[in-house]
């Protein structure tokens, strides 16, 4: 790739000059001589970022050698603007519509240079080399936030879902396995992946892409956050942050409710509508009212497998049937239960209280054996248990073989019982790295 | 004496003059009911094809003053379009003439003679949305009921148009316009899946003082709603209250309406321990709910999946399948219940139960696995009866206890299974 300009065949005057930019030898840059480098650099900022910019100053940056990742930077930037430039002339004259993405990398050029001259290359971008140098190959296009003054990006600042399958693939196969080496940094491990994966579902959106390779791409995220879900609980805050996932994984099932009723227009079914529909109803079980969504569904969905499992927890969950629920939890796929995962404190408080309740007499003290909780309400160990019975005011016996139960309401608490990883439970189901969970390669 | 039927004629082949000038005269005597008839879709002026102009500003402007002129230009045109089947056209003519009777009423100070003209632009734009939206779904246009969900922003701000106006009497307050407005925007939002929209607006109802006194046909429509939205929030006992309320209160004519009611009371009022006789589901036609009541009345946990499998698509399609599924609470304390009588001892073993619940639990059973969730069921196990009757006692439906060690169910020597009723 090194610093070979990409060009826009279809935008004339910018494809032309970036060509003669594109021709030009790069020779090293002369020093010592006459401007100081950093004098001849604020003057192409200048040029670069003034509002008048002319056409001719950017044209005659365009041909100015380009060395460093940073003057590389600056003669794409300047194309850009010519681009840009063009693209107002077309859109006064009615000409646009929907964007399709040309580019052909996982990340745009011009993006890549930026972030080496910026050094905000992440690690899993950097080439293993002493001096600090961004592997081309490696890197994927950042997610940035929209804001007001963002411009509407360019062809080649987007990439078509061809690309973005690559770049899922890439990160599928290299990225999302890391977090089980020892050594990793879960917190860059966990912002890389969601940013990257972000970025991917921007540009399905801004291109507005409707096709079965974008909902597959949307499901692969949404399966990497509801793993997250499970496998990062409990994380200190600056690693992961629940609520923040929460929201990512439904914007992804909101995503893909539209691309299948919009595939659906179009007489394309999504193979894997049904999964994500039970995920959907997984995720609002404390909606009464879920069933209606439901019933708009397609009949094979309705009577699908997932969205039965699902409709079969909300019972267990809504009638405080908690022996069902840890039931359904066993029989549950691996993505399923890391689902059901986010309502275990609140199934094994409500069963703690109707048990507290239910299992004593008058003033007299019953006796539970602890294990035979454990058992019940799946906790990950004795242990476990017994902390989570002292959190909510239930003591032990001096054995600590029996919790003591009264028919005292439990003493109000407002701290909840700090979420943990279900590793017995749960993560035991996982009989693949999480690439594949993600890529959804073996069927739990 | 008025001939509704030579009227009705008269109407639908009135001339535009004609027409102009009777509304025109109904906005000279501030009569805003004739006004709201002249421009509503219910009234035969629609049908008369001496109206259907596609260029009406010039004559209205000629016979008719501003503000008025532009909501009956808007309307003009959208009978228009209406009549040539081009919803999307009129919905949008709608909304003009909405947003021109907005100003003209917000216009009026210490005046609400409007309102009725008002409440019947607002019905007409609802409807008109449904149509549109079917008509955009047919063409495969963008998401579904988009057009409803802009009505619900029209409707919206008419609302607080309404809400707002809290310096004029009793007597001129626009607030008057504010249940049967909210009415339509619950409609919307039911239609749409928003449910959540409904607070604020049940908030602003309960709050104003004139909340009893709307109209008795617009307090039994909201009645319905807020009494549905409390069911969807597992609040029993208010649901029951609202649409007890509804039922009573609606208009005996009105049988669809009541059989509507009649299909979210009855799930709330069994789980609440009261059984409707089988004349009134007869009368009502609601027999599907007949199975599934006397399967609750029975104890009988295998005939309730039956009854609820078998109509399972018009209990969906209602929205209270997931309610029906509530009701295997009652099932199991009438299914207990009638275990300990036969026992005819306050000591229980658990073991009892389990027996009995296997029991029933074949009971109606077409075909041995009919039902693929079943496979994630599995057999009852005495883990699970524990479990239920542990919330039986939790939620005061058994009195009595536990006893662990003994493996029994020990329950109180009088009254040991309350009537349900008697717990609210």
């Amino acid at each position: 790739m090194g610093c070979i300009l990409y060009t826009q065949r279809k935008s004339s005057e910018a494809a032309s000059t970036s060509k003669v930019a594109e021709e030009k030898p790069l020779k090293p840059a002369r020093r010592g001589k006459g401007k100081g480098k950093t004098e001849q650099a604020t003057a192409d900022v200048d040029v670069l970022f003034s509002k008048s910019a002319n056409i001719k100053d950017l044209q005659e940056m365009l041909k100015k050698p380009a060395k460093t990742p940073e003057e590389k930077y600056r003669v794409l930037e300047a194309r850009d603007k010519l681009m840009r430039m063009e693209r107002g002339k077309q859109l006064k004259q009615g000409v646009g519509g929907r964007l399709h993405g040309t580019c052909p990398d996982m990340c745009p050029e011009k993006e890549r240079y930026l972030r080496e001259s910026q050094h905000q290359v992440h690690p899993y971008e950097l080439k293993l080399t002493k001096e600090y140098s961004m592997n081309h190959t490696a890197a994927i296009k950042q997610y940035s936030r929209s804001s007001a003054d963002q411009e509407e990006p360019l062809p080649h600042e987007l990439r078509p879902s061809k690309v973005l399958v690559m770049a899922m693939n890439y990160m599928v196969l290299n990225i999302m396995d890391r977090s089980e080496r020892k050594e990793e940094n879960l917190r860059d491990w966990y912002f890389y992946v969601w940013d990257r994966t972000r970025a991917i579902r921007k540009d399905i959106t801004q291109q507005q892409l409707c096709d079965m390779d974008s909902a597959l791409l949307v499901e692969q995220c949404a399966r990497f956050h509801i793993h997250c879900a499970e496998q990062l609980v409990g994380e200190d805050l600056s690693v992961f942050d629940e609520k923040i996932n929460n929201e990512n994984l439904t914007k992804c099932l909101q995503t893909l409710k539209h691309l299948y009723h919009d595939l659906a227009m179009k007489g394309e079914y999504c193979p894997n509508e049904a999964e994500f529909r039970g995920y959907i109803i997984l995720m609002n079980l404390g909606d009464g009212n879920f069933m209606w969504e439901v019933q708009e569904l397609r009949q094979e969905i309705q009577q699908s497998t997932p969205v039965r499992f699902a409709v079969q927890v909300y019972f267990a969950l809504s009638s405080g049937n908690y022996v069902r629920f840890f039931n359904l939890v066993k029989s549950a796929s691996y993505l399923n239960a890391c689902l059901m995962h986010r309502y275990f404190n609140q199934v094994r408080t409500k069963a703690l209280a109707a048990i507290a309740r239910s299992y004593s007499f008058q003033s007299k003290v019953a006796q539970f054996p602890v294990s035979n909780l454990v058992n019940i309400l799946n906790f990950e160990s004795l242990e476990q248990g017994e902390m989570f019975c002292e959190h909510y005011g239930l003591e032990l016996d001096p054995t600590r073989k029996f919790i003591c139960l009264g028919r005292n309401a439990l003493p109000p608490t407002n701290s909840v019982f700090p979420p943990t990883r279900a590793v017995n439970v749960i993560e035991s189901k996982r009989k693949c790295t999480i690439g594949e969970v993600s890529f959804d390669i073996c069927k739990n | 004496m008025f001939n509704w039927y030579t009227e009705l004629g008269n109407m639908a082949h009135m001339s535009l003059n004609q027409y102009l000038q009777q509304v025109d005269s109904a906005w000279r005597n501030r009569d805003g009911k004739l006004l709201g008839e002249f421009l509503s879709f219910r009234h035969p002026h629609v049908v008369s094809s001496r109206l259907h102009i596609e260029n009406p500003d010039s004559a209205v402007e000629r016979v008719i003053d501003p503000p008025l002129d532009e909501i009956v230009a808007a309307h003009l045109r959208c009978v228009f379009s209406a009549t040539n089947q081009e919803y999307v056209e009129a919905y949008r003519w709608q909304t003009q003439a909405m947003q021109a009777a907005c100003k003209a009423l917000q216009a009026q100070r210490d005046e609400n003679w409007l309102l009725p003209m008002i409440l019947s632009l607002c019905l007409d734009l609802r409807l008109l949305a449904l149509s549109a939206d079917n008509e955009r779904s047919k063409r495969g246009q963008g998401p579904p009921r988009e057009t409803l969900e802009k009505a619900a922003d029209c409707l919206m701000s008419c609302f607080r148009i309404c809400a707002a106006d809290n310096r004029s009497s009793e007597e001129d307050t626009k607030r008057w316009g504010m249940l049967a407005l909210v009415n339509q925007l619950f409609k919307v939002y039911f239609r749409i899946n928003k449910l959540h929209l409904c607070r604020p607006l049940i908030r602003a109802i309960e709050s104003t003082p004139l909340k009893d006194h709307f109209s008795l046909s617009q307090q039994v429509t909201y009645r319905y709603y807020v009494g549905r939205k409390a069911m969807f929030d597992s609040d029993y006992v208010q649901a029951d209250e609202y649409l007890s309320f509804a039922f009573q209160r609606c208009h005996k004519q009105c049988a669809r309406n009541k059989r509507l009611i009649l299909i979210y009371l009855i799930p709330v009022k069994v789980l609440l321990g009261y059984m409707p006789s089988r004349r009134v589901l007869e009368k009502y036609d609601l027999l599907q709910l007949w199975d599934v009541v006397e399967a609750v009345k029975a104890g009988d946990i295998g005939r309730l999946n039956a009854a609820v499998q078998l109509h399972e698509a018009f209990f969906i399609k209602c929205g209270i399948y997931l309610l029906l599924e509530k009701l295997k609470i009652v099932t199991y304390r009438n299914l207990f219940k009638k275990v300990h009588l036969i026992l005819n001892t306050h000591q229980i073993p658990v073991e009892a139960f389990v027996c009995a619940l296997k029991c029933v639990s074949e009971n109606g059973k077409q075909k041995p696995v009919s039902d693929p969730s079943n496979e994630y069921l599995g057999e009852v196990t005495a883990d699970e009866v524990e479990c239920i009757i542990a919330n039986l006692i939790f939620e005061g439906k058994i009195k009595g206890y536990i006893s662990r060690q003994h493996q029994k169910v020990v329950v109180s020597k009088s009254n040991a299974f309350p009537p349900l009723n008697s717990l609210n």
